[in-house]
């Protein structure tokens, strides 16, 4: 639950971006006539998003980061946790709202 | 308890930061870091920390080796600017790092009485020291603090001594300050950083010798 909370936290740090991606998929999953027909501009959507979130954190902005790591949260770790909370809330809103 | 690193290298580009630094750091113990601008101090503190990434760099804590401490709950960093999240209440703060109740109360009662005011809402000097008890009381085993006496009063920087102080009985600690003064007065061992080099330094008036006093 500890981490979960710390993850939760890191995400919603950088939720805009992360709604501004997810508002996209979504347009993009409606003029395509379904989640399915996207799939690899997703994928590609989803790693230019991390790419550069990693960058933003990593060499612009990286005293954001001394928080999580004098928690003792591993950085990648916290990324994939990051990455899964993402997956939950992108998947099941491109499945719902597919035509 | 004692953490040892050592043949620390570091360039940005072809330029060298850190020349071959050799480090040790016993729990129970201050160290005082002095140097000037530009010497190398923060960058062997993002180094040691893992905020610059360093492949080569080797840790040993006792006699276990480790490539990063921080994930490992043996070190925390006070950076020089602000680290926890401005939009987290005093209470969430001192909950994430599930502080115990006598420094909740020395933090409420020396910084807001609130606990429910925003940390961005706190003046910078207020937020620092807030910041600096919050990992002076915390478990892990190691410190490096970055100018932790930076704008703060007078009478702030004489507390935040104290608690340091009795901080340092569980804790090996390493800080830098300009603020001098209490840095000498705390240390039990001086170390100087010049052009990426460290030396230590056995008495205070060797670093007028180094120019970090003026003659």
């Amino acid at each position: 639950m500890y981490k979960l909370r710390i993850a939760v936290l890191f995400f919603r740090e950088s939720a805009g971006i992360f709604l501004i991606y997810l508002g996209f998929s979504i347009y993009l999953t409606i003029i395509e006539g379904g989640w399915l027909n996207i799939l690899t501009p997703l994928i590609f959507l989803k790693t230019i998003e991390y790419a550069g979130l990693v960058f933003y954190y990593r060499l612009l902005r990286p005293h954001k980061l001394i928080f999580y790591m004098n928690l003792g949260q591993n950085i990648p770790r916290l990324w994939l946790g990051v990455i899964a909370l993402d997956a939950l809330i992108t998947f099941p809103s491109l499945i719902l709202l597919s035509p | 308890m004692n953490l040892k690193v050592d043949s620390v290298i570091h360039k940005f580009g072809s330029k060298p930061v850190l020349s071959d630094i050799f480090l040790s750091l016993n729990k129970g113990e201050i160290v005082g870091l002095l140097g000037r601008n530009g010497a190398g101090k923060s960058t062997l503190y993002k180094v040691m920390f893992g905020l610059l990434k360093n492949p080569l760099i080797r840790f040993r804590v006792d006699d276990q080796s480790y490539s990063s401490l921080y994930d490992r709950k043996l070190l925390q960093y006070l950076p020089e600017q602000p680290y926890i999240p401005g939009d987290l209440t005093i209470a969430q703060a001192l909950d994430y790092y599930r502080l115990d109740q006598p420094a909740r109360h020395w933090v409420l009662s020396e910084v807001a009485e609130d606990s429910q005011l925003k940390l961005k809402s706190l003046s910078l000097g207020k937020r620092k020291y807030l910041e600096t008890i919050v990992l002076l009381s915390t478990d892990v085993p190691f410190l490096i603090m970055d100018e932790p006496f930076n704008g703060l009063a007078p009478i702030m920087v004489e507390q935040l001594s104290e608690y340091i102080r009795n901080a340092s009985n569980k804790k090996g600690i390493i800080m830098t300050d300009h603020l001098y003064r209490p840095v000498i007065e705390l240390a039990d061992r001086l170390l100087f950083m010049d052009s990426g080099t460290l030396r230590e330094i056995r008495d205070p008036n060797e670093l007028t010798q180094y120019g970090y006093f003026p003659s």
